[in-house]
């Protein structure tokens, strides 16, 4: 959507072209420990490819370009329990040849990050309702889940291979364009002496392992302004697209990015409970940014949730409800996959909470999961 | 329009945030620009399908002049070599 910098060069870059040589499962446990069995999954390893290598991209070790990430993929195995039963995955990016930063050590260098199990918790969850159309698990019953791995043969890895290359049917190849990142060379610390932080999430087993998060500073208008939107509608889903700029300071190491305005997204079809972005409301952002002239990234999108929760509902009850907090929606979790899924990207809710009326709440990549997550707000210099 | 003498040109496509860039090399000018997008989306890795795992719609916006092109265009009517195609989806959010 956003137009590249007239005066970026191409970096030639080639990465690992290797799939998950195993297949996956999970295997289900009742909490009664009645043995339900394996269902086989398919999980999408890409964003954990891409998050690995934005860990060496934020380490200075991996050049900054917007290509995806090909990585090697491979099952981590518990400690007691052994193959095929896993605790999480580890995934090893890496790059080769040209753009690689001077003093790395050579023309490979490569960045690996181990992943814990929770990767694998809403592919536990889809599965699941198997068990539960089948009877042998009631609606929001609880169970114990393993994740299970399987070696491929070698002639079933060779039909995974990277779907890059000519196409035989339709005649035409397919490449990819490693462009450079964008960046801005700025001091983190500046940031964060004028930055207010909000926390957004809660501890759970992804936060224990999981990699440091992107520190994401959001200009307090952006926000202001969403909300406003969200005050009109009310009773109605509305949202946009959320733009600004990647810097990075080479002290710390470290990425970070900056949302400097939203754009209100137009055409969009909207109801009390969807929204849909569709292709025009894509181009009038893009025009929107062409307009603003300011070589601006798109980084993210925002929405609204109205107020779903009955007033009448018991405050006790509200307590346990995942309607009176802000929440990602299975549809806005695939909508960000398939529209948003550089680790940097983000999502900003604006959900109408029974309490404290309209309420935000960013939601971003970390461990290529999409989680609630903290942010930092910046007033108008 | 700068034909080969395959009848083939050479174009670029995007996501619709232009951060996953792709070269589309030897597309045939008989093509269809509905074809083109189905054909570069899986490759690019782009989402195909909705949650239920019904088809996405696409369209590829073309960069030089902000146009939206309808999947039934012939690309050797309305590219040349070197466009831009952005192909953006319909996608629900709830």
């Amino acid at each position: 959507m956003s137009r590249r910098a007239p005066n970026r060069q191409r970096i030639a870059t080639e990465t690992l072209q290797t799939e998950a040589p195993h297949r996956y499962a999970i295997d289900y446990f009742k909490r009664d420990g009645t043995h339900l069995g394996p269902i086989p999954i398919e999980p999408d390893f890409q964003t954990a490819k891409d998050w690995t290598y934005f860990i060496g991209v934020r380490g200075g070790k991996l050049p900054a370009v917007t290509a995806a990430a090909e990585g090697r993929v491979s099952p981590l195995w518990c400690e007691d329990r052994g193959a095929p039963y896993c605790r999480g995955i580890r995934v090893e990016a890496r790059a080769i040849g040209h753009g690689i930063p001077s003093g790395t050590g050579g023309d490979v260098v490569s960045v690996s990050c181990e992943f814990p199990k929770s990767f694998f918790k809403a592919y536990a969850e889809r599965a699941s309702q198997k068990w539960v159309a089948e009877g042998k698990l009631a609606a929001g019953e609880r169970y114990t889940y393993f994740v299970c791995a399987y070696p491929l043969s070698p002639a079933a890895t060779s039909m995974r291979a990277s779907p890059l290359g000519t196409n035989g049917s339709n005649g035409f190849d397919v490449e990819v364009v490693a462009d450079p990142l964008p960046l801005y060379e700025s001091e983190l610390q500046r940031f964060r002496e004028r930055a207010t932080k909000v926390a957004g999430h809660s501890p759970d087993e992804l936060d224990r392992d999981a990699q440091p998060e992107l520190p994401v500073f959001f200009a307090e208008a952006v926000i202001e302004e969403a909300s406003a939107l969200a005050a009109q509608t009310r009773d109605r889903e509305t949202g946009g697209v959320l733009v600004g700029r990647l810097h990075r300071d080479v002290s710390q190491p470290e990425i970070f990015i900056e949302i400097v305005a939203q754009i209100p997204a137009r055409h969009a079809e909207a109801s009390g409970t969807s929204f849909s972005f569709t292709p025009e409301t894509w181009g009038a952002a893009a025009a929107a940014i062409e307009l603003r002239g300011r070589n601006e990234l798109v980084l993210g999108w925002w929405h609204f949730h109205p107020l779903f929760c009955d007033p009448k509902c018991p405050k006790e009850r509200r307590k346990a409800c995942y309607l009176a907090r802000p929440f990602f929606s299975a549809d806005d979790i695939h909508l960000h996959r398939v529209c948003f899924p550089q680790p940097y990207q983000v999502a900003l809710l604006i959900s109408d909470l029974p309490d404290p009326g309209l309420t935000p709440a960013v939601f971003g990549w970390r461990s290529g999961v999409l989680s609630p997550r903290d942010y930092f707000t910046i007033a108008a210099p | 329009m700068e034909a080969t003498e395959t009848a083939t040109l050479d174009l670029f496509a995007s996501d619709m945030t232009g951060q996953k860039r792709f070269r589309l090399g030897k597309v045939p000018l008989q093509s269809s620009v509905g074809e083109i997008v189905r054909g570069a989306l899986a490759r690019m890795g782009l989402g195909q399908r909705d949650r239920d795992g019904r088809e996405l719609e696409y369209r590829a916006r073309l960069e030089r002049d902000g146009r939206q092109l309808h999947n039934s265009e012939r690309v050797g009517d309305v590219l040349r070599s070197g466009d831009e195609l952005v192909l953006t989806p319909r996608i629900n959010a709830g």
